[in-house]
């Protein structure tokens, strides 16, 4: 078949030759019982394809995203930055890092609640069973003075789940550190619905804790040999925990 | 004029409630052009909230001589085809259909068989291919429109929709969505 005739076979499907080119291509298919078998396959193709509905957006994608935009849009200067703290601040809630990226996160519960491990008496919120496909890598305790709770890795298709459950009367900074490799961020929740200013660097997320909450981070891709989640807990600049997650080798 | 710019001159404004009608335009149409290129729920999920993110972001670089849509539906092929590259080998299936409630048990039911023909035949194309498949037959977009989306000449996204098709008809026959019987192109699997 010629390159021309291909192309106009495949214009009229598309509905876009001219009265003269859809003549011309009749002409030629009187001659070319081939050409015209194969305008009717791909015509059989085209009206396949027209029957495919789109599929709904997931439950509360929407919400997911309208909470995220909230997270997301500057706030004003006193409002994001966290008070400086005596003994100098280890974690910097700057305005967005130069050579990092930024990024303001926050979502609804409904999102962490399709996802989330056991609830903490205490935390508030709407976490529904978990309906994905996960299983738990490893989970540690945390029993500080004013630090308790849960560091839980869980396992799904695509990357992992880190889920925090943590509770103190004072505020705490914690520091996600997955590395700069094949890992990234995915997602992020508070459990119990709040809005929460989250900054994300290059392989590592950073938070301000106060109260009880639960929180899940989802990443996002594989995890190269011997790697590991590191997760500190910050009070006043000091480090009070630090917990290391390893990632399984056949990962 | 299209009916987005004043929306988007209202979101620059930081007017309330523009990008959420935005959202309500596209959310759905992002959300499926990212699940026809990864085939996965949840990672079109993902995508879909990486695009929102990323074009509220850098909304104020848009510019307003381009249609709204081709910037949206840019980021979210771009997303997909990055997200593509990023995990290329993740392979998950998509646990099931989701056929809209007001169609008959039958019809959802062969709604969900061509769909997942569909998913399937698609992933055995290149990203390349699958996008302008994706752009034309579930969006309806015109070569010059796909053009302006994918940033490549009209001439080319002819080509590589024509050279798509190919692939997707044979794809399609070779996962049993089509059978070539008496040199007839017959359905199967979809009635």
């Amino acid at each position: 078949m010629a390159e021309d005739q291909f192309e106009l076979i495949h214009q009229e499907i598309d509905g876009v030759n001219s009265e003269v080119e859809s003549a011309r291509l009749r002409e030629y298919f009187k001659k070319h019982p081939d050409a015209e078998q194969f305008h009717a396959d791909l015509s059989q193709l085209n009206a396949v394809l027209a029957q495919v509905e789109d599929v709904p957006s997931p439950e509360g994608l929407r919400q997911d995203l309208l909470a995220a935009l909230t997270a997301q849009r500057p706030p004003r200067t006193d409002e994001f930055r966290q008070p400086v703290r005596p003994g100098g601040l280890v974690l910097r809630y700057g305005y967005f890092l130069a050579a990092g990226l930024v990024l303001g996160v926050a979502v609804h519960a409904w999102w962490a609640g399709r996802e989330s491990g056991p609830q903490l008496p205490g935390v508030s919120g709407t976490m529904a069973p978990s309906a994905a496909t996960s299983h738990v890598l490893e989970q540690v305790q945390i029993a500080q003075e004013s630090l308790h709770g849960s560091v839980q890795l869980r396992r799904r298709q695509s990357g992992y789940l880190l889920d925090l459950q943590l509770a103190s009367p004072r505020q705490v900074d914690v520091v996600v550190a997955y590395g700069a490799g094949s890992l990234g961020l995915a997602g992020f929740a508070q459990t119990d619905g709040g809005l929460l200013a989250l900054v994300a660097h290059e392989g590592r997320v950073e938070w301000t804790h106060e109260g009880v909450h639960g929180y899940t981070l989802r990443l996002h891709g594989q995890a190269g040999d011997g790697a590991s989640i590191t997760v500190g807990f910050h009070e006043q600049g000091r480090r009070i925990a630090e917990k290391v997650l390893h990632l399984p080798a056949d990962s | 004029m299209d009916a987005d710019t004043p929306l988007v001159a209202d979101c620059r404004r930081g007017v309330s409630g523009a990008f959420e009608t935005l959202l309500d335009r596209y959310e759905q149409p992002v959300f499926n052009v990212a699940l026809r290129m990864v085939n996965n729920m949840e990672d079109a999920r993902d995508i879909t909230q990486s695009v929102f993110l990323k074009a509220f972001e850098h909304l104020n670089s848009y510019d307003s001589r381009f249609r709204f849509y081709s910037w949206i539906y840019r980021i979210a092929v771009n997303e997909s085809l990055n997200f593509i590259k990023k995990y290329q080998g993740h392979d998950e299936s998509l646990g099931g259909d989701h056929p809209s409630p007001e169609r008959s048990p039958e019809d959802a039911a062969s709604q969900a068989d061509l769909g997942q023909l569909i998913r399937e035949g698609l992933m055995a194309l290149k990203s390349e291919h699958r996008a302008v498949i994706v752009l034309k037959h579930f969006r309806g977009f015109s070569y010059r429109e796909i053009g302006t989306i994918l940033d490549l000449p009209e001439k080319t996204v002819k080509s590589r929709l024509f050279s798509a098709r190919k692939f997707l008809r044979q794809a399609l026959c070779a996962n049993g969505a089509f059978e070539l019987t008496d040199g007839k192109w017959l359905k199967t699997s979809l009635s």
